[in-house]
């Protein structure tokens, strides 16, 4: 439980703490939340949802209501959410770690 | 453009076929249905580019995707090092023996050795990849450290 989670990993459980979505939306909010870094297609997006559901880190639910009938949506389940937070109090720790030691900022060393 | 995009989701549903049997048979029709939309967003918004943008990202997971799962199975993996086996063994050598009257010394330094080493390479990945699962949750030791692009 001590290991960092994947980057694909960790990207759609945070796309989808704000809610359930579907496919595209997921791996849309993963690249915005990345800034663009992580080249996510479709086939990484769903080898790392059937892992993720495997796990039981996110279920499949019903759409909202006069959703397509054809998507599936996805929704972080308890499991998942713990181990979201666990991640995000791992980074926030070594981020405070990085800021104690007030690193010179990169304009200053070239 | 259109004609284009057409041709673009045969060709992915094409290469999705080479793509692991369980991915394709829990998500095949979404893969598809979100590729389309990924090309349809970055048609409107980038024209040419977009398409071209989107082709290089599912390239880059077919490599990184369909062809080490080939490497993880076993339908695959045991007759194409047996294969490799066969012809750095017997085959090659034989052939380089009778038909250009090469001397055994000379095949085992250049291409005896080589195909060998190629055959265990093969192994090698083949057991790695029966232990490394693609796409790990959890970077780190139980994962081989293999990062999830």
């Amino acid at each position: 439980m001590n290991e960092p989670l994947a980057p694909a990993a960790f990207l759609i459980l945070l796309a989808l703490a704000s809610g359930e979505k579907h496919g595209y939306a997921i791996m849309s909010e993963a690249r915005a939340l990345s800034s663009g870094s992580l080249q996510m297609g479709p086939a990484t997006l769903y080898t790392t949802i059937r892992r993720l559901l495997d796990s039981g880190w996110i279920e499949e639910v019903s759409g909202p209501e006069g959703a397509d009938v054809r998507r599936r949506y996805y929704a972080l389940t308890g499991r998942g959410n713990s181990a979201l937070h666990f991640e995000l109090d791992r980074m926030r720790s070594i981020v405070e770690k990085a800021n104690a030691l007030k690193l010179p900022s990169p304009e200053l060393q070239s | 453009m259109s004609a284009l995009l057409t041709f673009s989701l045969r060709a992915y549903s094409a290469m999705l076929l080479l793509y692991p049997r369980e991915l394709r048979r829990d998500f095949g029709s979404e893969i598809l249905d979100v590729f389309r939309e990924d090309l349809d967003h970055a048609t409107s918004y980038r024209g040419f580019a977009g398409i071209l943008s989107v082709w290089a990202c599912a390239l880059r997971e077919f490599i990184r995707i369909a062809l080490p799962a080939y490497a993880e199975d076993r339908r695959v993996a045991v007759p194409s090092i047996l294969f490799a086996f066969n012809e750095a063994i017997l085959t090659i050598p034989q052939k380089l023996i009778f038909t250009h009257r090469l001397s055994f010394q000379f095949i085992l330094a250049t291409a005896l050795w080589p195909s060998l080493l190629a055959a265990l390479t093969a192994l090698v990945v083949v057991i790695l990849g029966q232990q490394c699962p693609l796409f790990p949750l959890r970077l780190g030791p139980d994962s081989c450290s293999k990062s999830a692009i």
